[in-house]
């Protein structure tokens, strides 16, 4: 399911409203770069986020991803290793950032970030779109199993 | 009887012009690139000196020459592709106080390092304010060009917060954690991307105030976002340490 079709509206809480409506739902947000070495893509999981301490056993909107870290850094970790074996020079591991629309996602979330649209022809970034897809799809099939096993055991990482 | 004194002299004439055309061109393939990058270098440097003049209208730098001349470790790019910030020691004339002491690094981050391209902050972003609360809580506050002219994705909006944190986690130890305003408002985001809701780790042993208790990052890393959102109220606003 796809949460915008441009760069402008909804609301990073209306998409996060969108996302978090789907069970067992993963959220992968798509982004090009205006920097970094061209050709390579990162993969990002949100900042560490303050525990969640409510007695009612409710999210709190504003922290949501909070109880999904664990699981988003493993599914980010896996898409970038996807990544990395075709895009030469992306890292080895998911990075960390304080990424806004990560942090109201209640599903395991990754930001992926290609570099850059500073290429001499736009058909280079081009290229490198299905290879992107195939890598995130890879490691998607490759997070369900996690996935599973964490939800049914009660808890979350 | 002219004919054949005439047509030596015109196949000289044309070997001359036919060697001339080849230097020409020859000259023109070694020194057109040269000059090509010399204008641009030149070009670079006018600019440079322009932001820089701007800069000193706008914001002088409140460095007092009396103060002792410390080292001080600025956190820029390493390299214009890889996104790794390296510290550069910097010789400041620094003040022994916590907010002046931090507006002088913040505007030597501004004003970048002597290789333009591996800036983490926009050239024509200013710092309006700076204060420190109680708890160690700074509040920087820069101007709408801080948003408005970075260059916008993840890595670069992440790269010039963690850059302001762990340049004042390395030389203004009484910082705890900074909240980035713009022009005096919170935002949601730097540029699209970083959250600017809450604030960030600057020192990781930072004392988690209540709003953000056991919130400290457990990677410990500076620049990590910390507090939910918590907007300033009224009364955080009247016990700042200090104003420029």
């Amino acid at each position: 399911m796809q949460t915008r079709q441009g760069n402008d509206n909804p609301s990073f809480d209306d998409r996060s409203a969108i996302a978090n409506a789907q069970r067992g739902a993963v959220f992968i947000t798509l982004h090009i770069a205006s920097t970094g070495l061209p050709g390579t893509v990162r993969v990002y999981v949100n900042s560490d986020l303050p525990p969640i301490t409510t007695a009612n056993g409710l999210i709190p909107w504003d922290r949501a991803q909070a109880p999904f870290l664990g699981l988003s850094r493993k599914f980010g970790d896996l898409v970038q290793g996807m990544l990395t074996q075709r895009f030469k020079g992306s890292p080895d591991t998911a990075q960390t950032a304080t990424i806004r629309q990560l942090r109201t996602t209640a599903a395991p979330a990754i930001a992926v970030e290609v570099s850059s649209v500073v290429v001499n022809d736009r058909a280079d970034l081009d290229h490198m779109a299905p290879g992107v897809a195939d890598a995130i799809m890879r490691g998607a099939v490759a997070f369900k199993p996690l996935y599973v096993m964490a939800s049914t055991g009660g808890a979350l990482p | 009887m002219t004919e054949p004194t005439k047509e030596p002299v015109r196949e000289r004439w044309k070997f001359w012009l036919t060697t001339l055309l080849v230097f020409a061109v020859v000259g023109a393939a070694i020194f057109v690139p040269i000059f090509g990058k010399r204008m641009k270098r030149a070009a670079r440097l006018q600019q440079q000196s322009e932001e820089q003049a701007r800069r000193e209208l706008i914001q002088p730098v409140p460095m007092n020459p009396s103060d002792p001349r410390v080292k001080a470790n600025l956190f820029w790019l390493s390299d214009a592709e890889n996104s790794v910030l390296a510290p550069v020691v910097v010789e400041l004339p620094l003040s022994s106080d916590p907010v002046l002491r931090s507006k002088q690094v913040l505007n030597t981050l501004l004003a970048g390092p002597v290789d333009a391209g591996l800036r983490t902050l926009p050239p024509d972003a200013v710092l309006l304010a700076f204060y420190i609360l109680p708890d160690g809580t700074a509040i920087a506050d820069f101007s709408e060009a801080l948003a408005t002219s970075i260059p916008s994705g993840i890595a670069s909006e992440q790269l010039a917060v963690d850059s302001m944190a762990r340049t004042l986690e390395a030389n203004v130890p009484q910082v705890k954690r900074l909240k980035i305003l713009i022009h005096g408002q919170e935002v949601e985001t730097l540029a699209g991307h970083v959250d600017l809701t809450g604030t960030f780790v600057v020192h990781a042993d930072a004392v988690p105030t209540p709003a953000n208790a056991a919130s400290t990052p457990a990677d410990g890393k500076t620049g990590a976002l910390i507090a939910p959102p918590s907007p300033l109220t009224q009364d955080r606003r009247t016990v700042k340490l200090a104003q420029r």
